[in-house]
């Protein structure tokens, strides 16, 4: 069974989901009142933003209680643990990120940035080492020329 | 049917269907790495093929990703796919008893069994049942929306609160885009980008690969121990058949029955199947010491959930899980939609799909026959060159739907979306359906509206859609009630004690 997450985690998805349904109302008073149709565009984003607002209120109402009640010895999942984990997952972001920045913004062409990607998420999760560099090196660029040739020459998609 | 098959046994579909048998055998086998994942990085390099070659192929990663979750499952007792979880409780334990070869050898013909009897199920069951959801109109379908999506909230694990929220955010992330009805710009906030909406196939590897690739390299990325590799040949005998036969008709019913209700899914159906041939076991206490009996009741049940799953999925375009809400995706992508009129418009895809079923749980059992002990090995890969593969895939995938780079931003954003719902422990399933179904709920209610010119009555009607709603409301008070009453009981009866 899952542990339950520690309430500020639900007090934080809570202002988020708010966030989403505030979106959803403002978006829906921008649009005209029905004109031909009983409903109208305005009804589904109103009717789904209105139950996120429920649920975001009683998430928070939840975590509040949950936060006032708590005993001594109820053990939560540690708050800060998945940040101090996702040190490494985020450096994966980043890296994914860098990756479509260098070929969306900067022109640069799949086969030339697509190694050195392959090679950066290998080390990030592999460790560094020569072995790694190496294997992963020559894996990324048959892998990016093998991709573009592929995609080029038989779904006649041009990768950057 | 006939033609179907036909068309279904030349060189080309059968090519598609091997390589999709196989992928999904050894992506099964990959703890970590699903069948979602794969058919969802598949989807973009469908866009070329025809229709039927591309259903073909996404069915045989199905049948494969589900049947090879069962190797790691025995040999590490780490279940490659979650509908894998119960064979760990016999299939590890028999293994550990020297009795590798024929855990394996159970649970590869236990899958195969539940297989086909679960294609009967679909073969005979879905002509019908699309005839007779031809009577449907728009009351109906949103009644039926809102029940499948209901059932998937409150089903999916966790609270039902967190289900209800994950079901309702992803229908709103469904909403931006040109509003067909009226022809304008709805939530776009100026963003020519969000003219189309957010694609659905950058929803998918978003929320699917991205996001289990953060939370995997999060965890830590070292691969798995090294499998011990069965050596000798798998032992089965026909004499077996007879002996588990009962167990496998029964847990093939079973699961393909709970395949049909939507967001219970295979783990599930391989449960419920265990507990009840533990249940009429003679010998219940073998169960979980390395029981031949609780590998085949648990393989089979899981595979079999997969025809039961595809029963409404054809018949009526509501998806059984998330796999099933990406292979309606794949259909509207080729320009069909799922539903009774699939039989009527595209008759090939819509036998097809059974025919391939049938045809890829043969391919199934053959290939993991003959190849389990190299398919152990495959799962050896570092998970380094793993991801980094998958990611190259990802972003290319994603490119290549518009050829623009928004779709893959989009990607990247329902990844970190789809990590924040996990860190939350907001399941992501009735998101992700959330977001597949909003759209035909919204058409179909204001559609019922128009038509009954904005009469909400007209519902009372339509014993149907009055049926659908009741079961979405029954399953929506049923936890609360029953705690009620419970509660009450309780207090009663502390309430006499001294």
């Amino acid at each position: 069974m899952q542990r339950p997450a520690h309430p500020a985690t639900d007090l934080i998805v809570a202002a988020l989901v708010l966030a989403v349904a505030v979106a959803l109302f403002v978006g829906a008073a921008r649009l005209p009142p029905p004109r031909w149709e009983p409903l109208g565009s305005a009804a589904v984003p109103r009717a789904l933003g209105t139950l996120l607002a429920l649920f975001a209120v009683l998430l928070a109402a939840g975590a509040l209680r949950a936060l006032i009640l708590a005993r001594d010895d109820v053990a939560w999942p540690a708050f800060t643990a998945p940040a101090a984990r996702m040190l490494r997952g985020s450096a994966v972001l980043v890296a994914v990120i860098a990756f479509v920045v260098a070929m969306d913004r900067f022109r640069l062409p799949f086969v030339a940035v697509g190694p050195v990607f392959v090679v950066a998420i290998s080390v990030l999760l592999g460790g560094l080492s020569l072995r790694v560099a190496g294997f992963s090196a020559l894996w990324g660029v048959v892998l990016c020329f093998g991709l573009h040739a592929v995609f080029t020459r038989f779904f006649y998609i041009n990768l950057p | 049917m006939i033609d179907a098959f036909l068309a279904l046994l030349t060189l080309e579909p059968m090519i598609y269907l091997a390589v999709g048998v196989a992928l999904g055998i050894v992506i099964g086998a990959i703890p970590g790495l699903t069948a979602t994942m794969l058919i969802a990085l598949t989807l973009p390099l469908t866009f070329h093929m025809n229709s039927v070659n591309a259903v073909t192929l996404l069915i045989g990663q199905y049948v494969g990703g589900i049947s090879g979750g069962l190797i790691m499952a025995i040999l590490l007792r780490m279940p490659g796919t979650p509908a894998s979880i119960v064979t760990t409780f016999d299939g590890y334990p028999m293994s550990q008893k020297g009795l590798t070869e024929r855990a394996l050898a159970l649970g590869i013909v236990a899958s195969f069994a539940g297989g086909l009897v679960s294609w009967a199920f679909l073969a005979g069951m879905s002509p019908a049942l699309a005839r007779f959801a031809l009577q449907f109109g728009p009351w109906e379908y949103f009644g039926l929306v809102m029940m499948a999506l209901t059932m998937l909230a409150v089903l999916a694990q966790g609270t039902m609160l967190r289900g209800l929220l994950a079901a309702v955010l992803g229908m709103a992330f469904a909403l931006p885009g040109i509003d067909a009805s009226i022809g304008q710009q709805r939530l776009t906030f100026g963003y020519s980008e969000l003219l189309g909406g957010f694609g659905l196939l950058p929803v998918l590897i978003g929320a699917f690969a991205i996001s289990q690739i953060l939370r995997d390299a999060s965890a830590g990325a070292e691969g798995p121990a090294k499998a011990p590799r069965p050596a000798g040949r798998l032992p089965f005998h026909l004499s077996d058949l007879r002996r588990f036969g009962p167990n496998m008709l029964r847990s093939s019913v079973i699961g393909t029955w709970i395949g049909l209700l939507p967001g219970i899914g295979g783990n599930i159906a391989a449960l419920v199947s265990y507990s009840t041939a533990r249940q009429l076991s003679a010998t219940p206490e073998k169960f979980g010491t390395g029981y031949d009996h609780g590998v085949v009741a648990g393989e089979t049940a899981n595979n079999a959930s997969i025809g039961g799953a595809l029963i409404p999925l054809i018949t009526m375009g509501i998806p059984g899980s998330v796999t099933e809400a990406i292979l309606i995706g794949a259909l509207i992508i080729h320009n069909l939609q799922p539903g009774p009129l699939l039989f009527q418009n595209a008759p090939e895809v819509a036998y097809g799909i059974i025919a391939a079923y049938l045809v890829a749980n043969v391919l199934m059992i053959f290939m993991m026959w003959g190849a389990v002990r190299w398919i152990a090995r495959v799962t050896e890969i570092p998970r380094a060159a793993l991801f980094s593969t998958i990611l190259v895939f990802c972003v290319v995938g994603s490119f290549a739907i518009n050829n623009n780079w928004f779709d893959v931003y989009v990607m990247i954003a329902f990844g970190v979306i789809g990590l924040t719902l996990e860190w939350a422990r907001i399941p992501l399933a009735p998101f992700v359906i959330g977001f597949v179904l909003s759209p035909i709920a919204e058409r179909e209610l204001r559609s019922a509206f128009m038509r009954s010119d904005g009469d909400v009555t007209e519902i009372l009607d339509r014993p149907w859609a009055l049926a659908f709603i009741a079961v979405a409301l029954f399953t929506l008070l049923a936890p609360s009630v029953t705690a009620l009453l419970r509660s009450r009981r309780k207090g009663r009866s502390t309430g006499g004690a001294p």
